[in-house]
C-alpha cells in the first residue's frame, strides 16, 4: 500500500524534474557514544554466541559508539519498530525497504561519507530495493539465495530442477518423493512456483515471479496444489526444518544456506544447489532512520559494516553472501572463495530477490494479484483447497 | 458447620464481577479493546491498494465464508471439540481420584504431576513431542521394536489424518493439544469435584441411589461447571502447536496472526478473531440452557 | 415387640482408634431416641452404622430383626437428615424431595405429586420451584426432612438436626420435630451434643463416652440418677461429690451426685462453705459454695433470701437425694 504512495511521489518527482528533496548528512561529526540498530537475529554478533564470531567489540573500541541491538523476527516487525522511532539503523529486507522509503521512515545516504562504498558489489550498488530515482536509501548488507537443499545419499547427483519438490516423481533411490519433500510456509513461496512456471511454461508469459496476473497466479496456485499432496509439513522455522531433515525422512526442500551449513557441520549427508530454473532470494540493506539521534555513529557503523571483518565473518556465520566481493578473498575474515561459492556468490543472476507483490505492476495498473491475496490463497492451498 | 455446603463460596465469575465493580476501568479497558476488535472487523481491505477502508461493511464477514476460510473455522471447531472431549474423558478419573481419595503426600504428588508440565517452557514441550512423534522418533522406534507399527500406519491411513508420520499428521496435532490442555481441564474439574461435599454423595446413597445413579444425578451435574470451565480453556487453541506438529493446515489462531502480521489484512484478522468469541458465546448459552451452571 | 434398631456388641475400629467399642443398644419402635455425648464419643459413628455408611468391625446390627451388618445404605429402609442437610444445589426443592423416588424409577408425575405431599407435611407447599440456595436455614432443614421422609423409612436418622439453626428457630423446630414424630409414629434416632436438646426431645437416650455407652435410659433416669460421674458431669448441673465427702455426709465411700434443686440453704448442715458465685436464673438463684475445695451448688427458689458473696452458709438436703454412682 505504501508502494502506491511511493509511485505517486516518483511520478510527481519525474514530472517536475526534481529528485526527492530530503535532508542529507554532509559531514561526520563527533561520535555520539552509541548507535541503536534493528536487526535480524544473528546479524550483529559480539562474540557472545560463539567467540569466533565478533564484529562489534572492535568497532566500539575504535569509535566509542556502543552498539545496541533490537532483534526483529519479521519484516513487519521491523517496519513497526522503525515507525515507533528511537532507532538509528535497520537491516531491512527487500519487502520492508521500499515500505520504509515510501513511508519517509528512512533518509538518503550520502555515499561520499562512506569510503568503502566503492567496494560494494556492483550488482547491488543501485539495486531497486534501496535506490529510488538514483538516490541511495541505504548500504547493502548481505544477501542470499533460497537454495534447493537435498540429501546426498538419495541424490548421488545434485538435482537439476525444482521439479523434485513440485511434481510427483520417483527419486533416484527408487522411492516416491511423496511425504519426503518440504516447502516454505510463507505466501512468498508462490513466487517460487511462478519462477518454476516461468521456465517450464513460457506460454504463460511470466516476466517476474512477484508480478503475476490472474491467469499466471492461478497456474502457480495449481502447481502448489500438486505440491501440497507431496508435502507432509511446510517449514517456517529453520531449526524445525533441520530437525525434519534429521528425524522425519525429508530429503529435499527449498531452504537457506544457513540450514545446510548447520547440517553439514554435523557431518550429515546434506548439500544444496541452485537448479536450472534459478532461485528466489533475499537482499538486506542497512538503512538510516529519518530522525536518527546518532547519525555520526550510524555513518561510522555503515562504513564499518563494509570495511571490517563483518562481511567475511557474517557470510560464514549466516550462510549468506557479502555485499563486498573482496571480503571473499582478501582474508579479512573467515570467508574464502570456496565458502562464498558455496553460499551462491556467483549465482546472483539466477536469483530473483523477494519483493512485496502489489496490484499496480509492470503489467499495468491493477493488473497483478496483490500480496494480501497471496496470503489468504496460500492458506487455502495448505488447507487442501 | 458454619457455611452450609449448599451455599458454596461463589465462583470466579463473582469475584471477577467484584473487581469490575470496584475498578470499572478494568472493564472499560477490556471492553474497549474488544470493541476496537469488533470495529475493525466491520472495515474492509481495499482490493486494489490493500489499504484498510474505514467504512462500515459486512464484506469482511462475507470473506469468512470463502471456502478456505470456512475450512479453517471448521477445522478449528472440530479439533477443539475433539480435544475438549478427549481432555474431559482423560481428566475426569484423574480429577475424581484427586478430589475424593488423594490425601497428604498423594495430593501433593497430584498437584506436582499436573502443574509440573506447566512450569516448563511451552515451546520445549511441543518440540519434545515433535521428536517423540517423528518418523524416526521414540514412538516409531518403539513401535518398530514391538511390531506395533501397524497401529501407527493404521492411524495414518485414516482419511483426514494422513501424514508421513504422526508428527506430520493432524492426529499428532491432536495428541499434543490434548497433552498441553489436559492440566487446564483437570484443575477446574478437580476444584469443582472437591466442592461436592461427601455428605451429598451419602445423601444420594441414603435415598436409594446406586453408585452409577449417584454419578449421573449428583457428581456429574455438580462437576459440569468445572468441565465447562476447562473446555473454555481447551477451546482457545493456540497457534504455535500446529506450526510445529501437524500438516501445516491453519487453525484460527495462526490465521489471525498471519492475516494481521504478514498480510496486513487487519479487518479479516479481526473477523477471524470474532469467530471463537461467537462460538464460545453460543457454547456457553447452550451449556446454560442445558443446566450446566445450575450447580453454581 | 421387635426393636427398631438393635446393636449386639457392635464395634467400629479405625486402626487403633476404637470409635465404637462393644456397644449393646436397643431402640424400641416408635421411640424418639437421642444419642448424646461430646464430640469423638462415638455417637455419630453409631448413627452411621445404622444408616450403613460405616460397617461394623465386630458385632451385629439388626433393623426390625433383620441383620443389616453388611447391607449397603441404599438397601436399608432407613433415611437420614444430614447435619449440613446435603441438599442437591442443582435441583429445585421438588426434585430434591422426589430424588429418592426418582432413583427407584417412579414416574415424573407420580413422584412430583408425592413430593408435594411431603412438602405440605413440612409446610413448604409453595416452595417446590425454588433452589435450595433461595431458602433460609430452617426451610432447608424442612426440605431435608421431607426428602428423607419421602421414601417412607421405618427409622429416621437425624444428625445434629438443629445444630445449624439459631436459638429461637431451634426451639420452634424442637417442638415441630416432636409433633411430626408423634404424628407419623416413626422411630426417630438423633445425634446431639446438646444435653438440653436431648433431654427435652427424646423419650429415651444413650450417653456416649469413649466409644461406649455410659448410660441408657429415660431423660428422667439420666438426669436424676446419673450412672457415672461422667454422665452427671456431662448431662446436668448436678453436684458431683467425691467419695470422702459422701462419707462425711453419712453415705458409703463412693462418688455421688446431688441435684442443686434438692438442696436448701440452712444455718447449720452437713456441708458448710463460703459463697463464691451467684447466678440468677429467673426461677431461682444458683448459689455456689466452696466446701473445703469442693464446689457445691444449691438452688434458692425465687422469693427466698439469698446470701451475699463471701458469706459463709450451710446446705441441707434429704438423705435420699444423695445418688450414689459407679465408676471413678
Amino acid at each position: 500500500m505504501k508502494t502506491l504512495r511511493l509511485m505517486a511521489t516518483s511520478v510527481l518527482a519525474i514530472a517536475t524534474g526534481l529528485g526527492p528533496v530530503l535532508a542529507q548528512v554532509t559531514e561526520i561529526g563527533a561520535p555520539e557514544g552509541q548507535v541503536n540498530i534493528v536487526a535480524w537475529a544473528g546479524y550483529i554478533e559480539r562474540g557472545e554466541t560463539d567467540k569466533a564470531f565478533d564484529w562489534v567489540t572492535k568497532f566500539e573500541a575504535a569509535t566509542g559508539c556502543k552498539v545496541n541491538v533490537k532483534t526483529a523476527n519479521t519484516s513487519d516487525e521491523m517496519v513497526a519498530l522503525m515507525n515507533e522511532g528511537g532507532f538509528d539503523l535497520v537491516t531491512a529486507s527487500g519487502d520492508a525497504s521500499l515500505r520504509l522509503i515510501a513511508g519517509d521512515r528512512v533518509q538518503p545516504i550520502n555515499t561520499d561519507l562512506i569510503p568503502s562504498w566503492s567496494t560494494v558489489d556492483e550488482r547491488l550498488k543501485n539495486a531497486p530495493w534501496h535506490t529510488v530515482d538514483g538516490v541511495h536509501f541505504g548500504v547493502p548488507y548481505m544477501w542470499g539465495p533460497n537454495v534447493l537443499m537435498y540429501n546426498t545419499e538419495v541424490f548421488k547427483e545434485p538435482p537439476t530442477s525444482w521439479n523434485v519438490v513440485f511434481e510427483e516423481m520417483t527419486l533416484p533411490d527408487g522411492q516416491s518423493n511423496k511425504g519426503r519433500v518440504q516447502a516454505y510456509d510463507g505466501p512468498i513461496h508462490i513466487a517460487d512456483a511462478a519462477q518454476y512456471l516461468m521456465f517450464h511454461k513460457p506460454e504463460l508469459g511470466i516476466t517476474s515471479p512477484y508480478e503475476l496476473n490472474e491467469e499466471q497466479y492461478k497456474a502457480a496456485l495449481d502447481l502448489l496444489r500438486v505440491q501440497r499432496t507431496l508435502v507432509s509439513r511446510y517449514w517456517h522455522d529453520a531449526f524445525i526444518q533441520i530437525d525434519d531433515f534429521k528425524n522425519e525422512g525429508v530429503v529435499a526442500s527449498g531452504s537457506w544456506p544457513f540450514q545446510r551449513n548447520l547440517l553439514q557441520s554435523e557431518n550429515l549427508p546434506i548439500s544444496s544447489v541452485i537448479p536450472q530454473e534459478g532461485a528466489t532470494g533475499w537482499a538486506d540493506t542497512t538503512m538510516m532512520h529519518v530522525d536518527a539521534a546518532n547519525p555520526n555513529c550510524a555513518y561510522l557503523w555503515m562504513e564499518h559494516s563494509l570495511a571490517s571483518n563483518l562481511q567475511a565473518d557474517l557470510a560464514v556465520w549466516f550462510g549468506a553472501n557479502p555485499a563486498v566481493p573482496a571480503a571473499c578473498t582478501d582474508g579479512r575474515g573467515m570467508s574464502t572463495a570456496e565458502t562464498c561459492a558455496a553460499n551462491g556468490m556467483d549465482d546472483f543472476e539466477k536469483i530473483r530477490f523477494w519483493t512485496t507483490p502489489v496490484s499496480n505492476c509492470s503489467q499495468g495498473e491493477g493488473a497483478c494479484v496483490p500480496y494480501y491475496r497471496w496470503v489468504s490463497d496460500y492458506i487455502g492451498v495448505i488447507g487442501g483447497r | 458447620m458454619t457455611a452450609p455446603a449448599i451455599l458454596p463460596a461463589r465462583g470466579v465469575s463473582d469475584r471477577l464481577t467484584g473487581v469490575f465493580w470496584r475498578r470499572p476501568n478494568v472493564l472499560l479497558a477490556l471492553l474497549g479493546s474488544l470493541a476496537a476488535l469488533l470495529l475493525q472487523s466491520f472495515y474492509s481491505i481495499d482490493e486494489f491498494s490493500g489499504v484498510v477502508k474505514q467504512e462500515f461493511t459486512l464484506k469482511t464477514y462475507a470473506e469468512l465464508f470463502r471456502p478456505q476460510n470456512l475450512d479453517i473455522i471448521l477445522r478449528t471447531l472440530v479439533m477443539a471439540a475433539v480435544v475438549t472431549m478427549a481432555c474431559a474423558v482423560l481428566a475426569f478419573p484423574i480429577a475424581y481420584f484427586a478430589a475424593r481419595y488423594a490425601r497428604g503426600p498423594w495430593k501433593a504428588a497430584f498437584y506436582l504431576g499436573v502443574m509440573l508440565p506447566l512450569w516448563s517452557s511451552y515451546l520445549v514441550k511441543v518440540y519434545a513431542w515433535k521428536l517423540i512423534l517423528a518418523k524416526e522418533g521414540i514412538l516409531g522406534w518403539a513401535a518398530d521394536g514391538t511390531g506395533t507399527s501397524f497401529i501407527i500406519n493404521g492411524i495414518l491411513s485414516v482419511p483426514g489424518l494422513e501424514g508421513s508420520s504422526l508428527s506430520t499428521s493432524p492426529f499428532g496435532t491432536f495428541l499434543v493439544f490434548v497433552y498441553v490442555w489436559l492440566p487446564y481441564m483437570i484443575l477446574p474439574m478437580q476444584a469443582s469435584l472437591e466442592r461436592v461435599p461427601t455428605s451429598m454423595l451419602e445423601a444420594s446413597a441414603d435415598l436409594g441411589a446406586t453408585r452409577s445413579q449417584t454419578f449421573r444425578s449428583v457428581i456429574l451435574p455438580l462437576a459440569l461447571p468445572g468441565v465447562i470451565a476447562g473446555s473454555i480453556f481447551t477451546f482457545s487453541l493456540t497457534h504455535i502447536i500446529p506450526q510445529i506438529v501437524g500438516d501445516s493446515a491453519r487453525f484460527i489462531g495462526l490465521a489471525v496472526y498471519q492475516q494481521q502480521g504478514t498480510a496486513g489484512n487487519i479487518p479479516l484478522a479481526a473477523a477471524f478473531a470474532v469467530v471463537p468469541i461467537l462460538i464460545m458465546l453460543v457454547y456457553l448459552a447452550l451449556a446454560k440452557r442445558a443446566g450446566a451452571f445450575d450447580a453454581l | 415387640m421387635t426393636n427398631a434398631v438393635e446393636f449386639s456388641n457392635v464395634s467400629r475400629h479405625f486402626g487403633l482408634i476404637k470409635a465404637v467399642d462393644g456397644v449393646d443398644l436397643a431402640i424400641a419402635e416408635g421411640s424418639f431416641f437421642a444419642m448424646l455425648g461430646p464430640s469423638g464419643s462415638g455417637k455419630t459413628t453409631c448413627l452411621r452404622l445404622i444408616s450403613g455408611f460405616e460397617k461394623p468391625t465386630g458385632g451385629q446390627i439388626r433393623i426390625f430383626g433383620e441383620d443389616v451388618s453388611n447391607t449397603p445404605p441404599h438397601l436399608r429402609n432407613v433415611n437420614t437428615v444430614f447435619q449440613d442437610y446435603a441438599l442437591f444445589p442443582h435441583m429445585n426443592v421438588r426434585d430434591n424431595v422426589a430424588y429418592g423416588l426418582m432413583v427407584k424409577g417412579m414416574g415424573r408425575v407420580a413422584r412430583h405429586a408425592k413430593a408435594e405431599e411431603m412438602l405440605a407435611l413440612v409446610k413448604l407447599d409453595a416452595y417446590g420451584d425454588r433452589k435450595p440456595a433461595q431458602l433460609s436455614g430452617g426451610q432447608r432443614q424442612r426440605v431435608a426432612l421431607a426428602r428423607a421422609l419421602v421414601n417412607e423409612p421405618r427409622v429416621l436418622l437425624l444428625d445434629e438436626p438443629l445444630g445449624a439453626l439459631d436459638l429461637k428457630l431451634r426451639e420452634a423446630m424442637q417442638d415441630e420435630l416432636k409433633a411430626l414424630q408423634h404424628r407419623l409414629g416413626l422411630t426417630f434416632v438423633f445425634v446431639t451434643h446438646d444435653q438440653h436438646e436431648a433431654l427435652s426431645m427424646a423419650d429415651h437416650l444413650a450417653v456416649f463416652n469413649d466409644g461406649k455407652i455410659a448410660q441408657i435410659g429415660t431423660p428422667q433416669d439420666i438426669y436424676d440418677r446419673p450412672a457415672t460421674r461422667f454422665v452427671a458431669d456431662f448431662v446436668g448441673s448436678s453436684n458431683v461429690l467425691p467419695p470422702a465427702l459422701t462419707r462425711a455426709l453419712g453415705g458409703p465411700e463412693a462418688w455421688a451426685s446431688l441435684r442443686p434443686e434438692a438442696t436448701r440453704l440452712a444455718t447449720t448442715g452437713p456441708v458448710r462453705g463460703r459463697v463464691t458465685a451467684l447466678r440468677y436464673l429467673g426461677s431461682g438463684t444458683r448459689v455456689v459454695l466452696d466446701a473445703n475445695g469442693t464446689e457445691i451448688a444449691a438452688l434458692v427458689p425465687s422469693g427466698q433470701p439469698v446470701p451475699a458473696e463471701g458469706e459463709t452458709t450451710a446446705i441441707a438436703f434429704e438423705p435420699s437425694a444423695l445418688h450414689l454412682m459407679a465408676g471413678a
